[in-house]
């Protein structure tokens, strides 16, 4: 009974006191210092202020923030697109090679996203790889400029991103039962009307899952605009990362990671409405 | 002597009692069968009996020795888990001979004891195989092998064949008996089918929310419940109500539903007590009427007739409006034991068919 | 007709995926120093860079961290999966909610976080504050990895052991552990890449004095391309793919 007692105390009391080391209380402090004020020998200092997201919401910044939402919603949108067809059609190939193919996925999934941006780079650069092709082709006089663009930085972050989309997609239609299909049809409904009525509903949580896996680190991935997209383009990633390494300025790259957390809050919100409400449904 | 001796014995979860001051012997080489509904803590004594649990208060003898706090491991006493808890990442041989191992026995005398116990259990040559491979009743085969393998005082079954498939349910009745006889070890055996009580136990015991409601053979249970749970629980029953209206040495006359009706007195009821009368489907008899019945029938109608090969069984509606239960056996005498639906009927018994019990 | 829309979907989004990675791979073993024409093969690159010590020194440092704080990840996350699957205490829900936000969470937050809280604490960020992050960062991947593997087996199986004379620590060496041993070492193995490949959080908690592998590989690509970098990446890929395949094995076992 010791022997068990001890280490139940032990396996609960390491991870708890890990998890609010260093999850729980450096999560606090973002919070909390969000709404304290800047100070150059000690980062920050009192008093209480709503300075920095008054600051976030002013026009300067705004930008930023809608840059960056607008870079997460088309990189989102453009990963569903790509990445919807070939989760369904992976998930309704041959189920021999389903393990192989899905195994090809998970491959980048778990590969480091920085050397799968700088082999963009190598692609896309003045004396890269398509240019050398395209120049050697005869199908254009001159190097085409593709790196330090808007589409340079959005083919970083689909590259980077598309497997997240595509295993949660995977995941549900993989296990939709094709007899559904069948009644629909048998019922008289069109592809079309399959899709909308039968297929596209009941991978709704897979495709929320996907969407805040993507969306979600698509405001954070400051390499890639770095190396991809030249200085124009910003993320609320490299905001942060400026604020904090270069402006020294804690408070306001905290109130901006305040609302990435937010962010994060309500989608998940929104996923575990889904999802309950779909298993509920599911249930009666 | 008993080989286990449960003495007020308590036990709970939480703030919820499981067990309420159980005593219950078990004598050694007997098949006793623990019969209830789920969450009634028949598991909990085979749990507490293996050692899995410890109880609160009274204390557990097995062998005549006091064993109430020792670990399930020092414990002379082997389980058959209800999802037969194999482990699955050994193989057959693995999975039966770790007790055995555990135990420091010689590696030869491992191999004869687990080729032994295969060929008893039928599974004779599958040593290799890994446990996925198995069948649900292959499986079902290697947990009790796995347990009867270190000849245990006492083999505990935790609803063993609930998993199984009714025909080989039906099998493995056959053999737990046919095992029990060879083996001579005392089989406690839990469940919540009163069918496999009845048809394997030399002893059952009803219980019900903690605590027994009656011990006693399967034809003591069936035939003499001792009181409305177990008359309900155990078979089919159909109850009425009624009211002593005279007793006269071992008889009494009862009124019920307006009729009157002679049966036996076991109990010493007294004039004007209410009463519950239970029968059997198959103790009650059924016949036509035109018009009167005679005295001591029950009128009613056939509401269903459901044919069942070797019986007919019957749900008639009395005139007072319940619903009883009425099984009919086919017999030389009496080929006609079809009736139409709606048609006029009068049931009766044979005094001293019936059970009388206590209003509760 | 359907069929070979499927196909070629599916085959054009694989190219998509492996292209640039394959071009990576191939141009590592390239003799040019400056143009992207095939000028033969060579290891040229791969000898050079054994000669770099600064990156082999960043090599050994990224290693290292990822060896002891996958180590360290696995130890506490084994752990805390049994916390969360056999039993109950008081904050088990907040827990378990902080675990899934570990996971959800972007980087860069956690990144600043753990920053803030170690400039704060008046630690100075090196081995051990990367060493801290990374296994906070892995941590979570462990516990679930295992949690599930620990949730799918027979809680039985335990008593049946018990039941079969195995003592407590009987119990756990020959049942228990062997069970969820794919899930642990799969977990060591996510936790390893994971911790190779950081990028976002090592950026915000290493220190000047202690390089690490991916941060190098930054600033380098950031200065510009040079051929020492794709064999660096291409070493690093082979890398983690092995880790990965071995990983994706042993969660495949569990489920048969």
């Amino acid at each position: 009974m010791n022997e068990k007692q001890g280490f139940k105390f032990f396996a609960v009391f390491l991870n708890m006191t890990w998890f609010a080391l260093f999850v729980l209380a450096p999560g606090l402090m973002v919070v909390g210092i969000s709404f304290l004020t800047r100070d150059i020998s000690t980062f920050f200092a009192w008093p209480l202020t709503l300075d920095h997201y008054r600051e976030l919401v002013d026009p300067v910044y705004a930008k930023v923030l809608k840059n960056s939402l607008v870079y997460s919603f088309n990189t989102t949108l453009l990963c569903l697109g790509i990445g919807y067809p070939f989760a369904w059609f992976l998930s309704r190939a041959p189920g021999h090679r389903r393990p192989l193919l899905l195994m090809m996925v998970i491959i980048p999934f778990w590969t480091s996203s920085l050397i799968r941006t700088y082999a963009l780079v190598i692609l896309m650069k003045a004396n890269g790889i398509i240019n050398t092709v395209l120049l050697a082709a005869g199908l254009v006089s001159e190097p085409v400029s593709m790196l330090y663009t808007d589409a340079a930085v959005y083919v970083g972050l689909v590259y980077s991103l598309l497997p997240f989309m595509i295993l949660p997609l995977y995941a549900v239609l993989e296990k939709m039962d094709i007899r559904l299909m069948e009644a629909a049809r048998d019922l008289g409904a069109g592809s079309f009307q399959v899709f909308i009525h039968v297929v596209l509903p009941l991978s709704l949580p897979g495709v929320m899952a996907g969407c805040i896996m993507v969306f979600l680190p698509a405001m954070g991935l400051f390499y890639i605009p770095d190396l991809l997209g030249g200085a124009k383009t910003m993320l609320v990633g490299n905001f942060i990362k400026n604020q904090f390494l270069t402006a020294g300025n804690w408070p306001f790259g905290s109130a901006a990671s305040v609302f990435l957390l937010l962010l994060m809050v309500v989608m998940l919100g929104i996923y575990f409405f889904i999802s309950t409400r779909f298993n509920r449904s599911q249930e009666s | 002597m008993p080989v286990v001796c449960l003495n007020n014995v308590s036990k709970s979860f939480g703030s919820q009692q499981v067990i309420d001051n159980l005593c219950l012997d078990i004598l050694k080489g007997e098949f006793l069968t623990l019969l209830g509904p789920s969450g009634c803590g028949k598991t909990t004594v085979l749990r507490l009996i293996a050692g899995l649990e410890t109880c609160d208060s009274g204390t557990i003898l097995i062998n005549g020795r006091d064993q109430t706090r020792l670990p399930a491991c020092d414990r002379d006493v082997n389980t058959v888990f209800q999802s037969y808890a194999l482990f699955p990442h050994m193989n057959v041989f693995d999975n039966i001979s770790f007790g055995l191992k555990l135990k420091k026995i010689p590696a030869r005398q491992i191999q004869e004891r687990v080729k032994e116990t295969l060929a008893l259990v039928k599974l004779a040559g599958m040593d290799n195989r890994p446990i996925s491979q198995l069948s649900g009743g292959q499986q079902q085969r290697v947990a009790i092998a796995r347990a009867i393998v270190n000849q245990p005082l006492i083999l505990l079954l935790d609803e063993p064949l609930s998993a199984l498939d009714y025909k080989l349910r039906k099998q493995m009745r056959l053999d737990l008996r046919h095992l029990h006889r060879k083996l001579g070890i005392t089989f406690v055996f839990v469940t919540h089918d009163q069918e496999e009580a009845l048809t394997l136990s030399d002893r059952v015991v009803v219980m019900h929310n903690g605590s027994i409601q009656q011990t006693g053979t399967p034809k003591e249970i069936y035939e003499t419940p001792v009181n409305l749970f177990v008359a309900d629980f155990v078979g089919e029953s159909n109850i009425f109500d009624a009211r002593v209206t005279s007793t006269t040495g071992p008889d009494m006359e009862i009124r019920i539903q307006g009729v009157s009706k002679t049966v036996q007195n076991r109990r010493g009821f007294k004039k004007d007590q209410a009463v519950k009368v239970l029968l059997r489907p198959e103790d009650m008899t059924v016949e036509r009427t035109k018009d009167q019945c005679h005295r001591g029938f029950l009128p009613g109608q056939v509401k269903e007739m459901i044919y069942k090969g070797t019986t007919v069984d019957l749900i008639i509606r009395l005139d007072n409006g319940q619903d009883i239960f009425v099984t009919e056996f086919f017999n030389e005498d009496d080929q006609d034991i079809f009736y139409d639906v709606n048609e006029r009927v009068c049931v009766s018994w044979i005094k001293g068919w019936e059970v009388t019990l206590p209003h509760e | 007709m359907k069929r070979w829309i499927g196909i070629s979907w599916v085959s054009t989004v694989f190219a998509f995926l492996y292209g640039p990675l394959l071009v990576l791979m191939v141009f590592s073993f390239n003799q040019a120093r400056y143009t992207s024409e095939w000028q033969g093969f060579s290891l040229t690159w791969y000898a050079s860079l054994l000669e770099n010590q600064y990156l082999l020194d960043a090599f050994v440092n990224s290693l290292t961290v990822a060896f002891v704080s996958s180590l360290a990840a696995t130890a506490m996350g084994t752990l805390g999966a049994f916390a969360i699957a056999w039993y109950r205490f008081a904050g088990k829900k907040l827990f378990f909610g902080l675990v899934y936000s570990v996971m959800m969470s972007p980087d860069i937050v956690m990144g600043i976080s753990l920053l803030m809280l170690f400039v704060t604490a008046g630690i100075h960020p090196g081995f051990f504050t990367l060493l801290v992050a990374h296994i906070t960062f892995c941590l979570p991947f462990v516990i679930v990895l295992v949690h599930a593997r620990i949730a799918g087996f027979d809680p039985a199986v335990v008593d049946a052991a018990r039941d079969l004379g195995a003592r407590e620590h009987e119990v756990f060496l020959k049942i228990v552990f062997p069970m969820i041993l794919p899930a642990v070492l799969a977990g060591w193995l996510l936790s390893f890449t994971l911790s190779l490949d950081d990028v976002i959080i090592s950026f915000f908690v290493t220190g000047p004095g202690f390089e690490i592998l991916p941060l190098k590989i930054y600033s380098m690509v950031k200065l510009g391309v040079t051929p020492e970098v794709n064999a660096l990446c291409t070493i690093l890929f082979v890398l983690t793919l092995a880790a990965v395949l071995v990983a994706h094995f042993l969660i495949k076992e569990k489920k048969k």
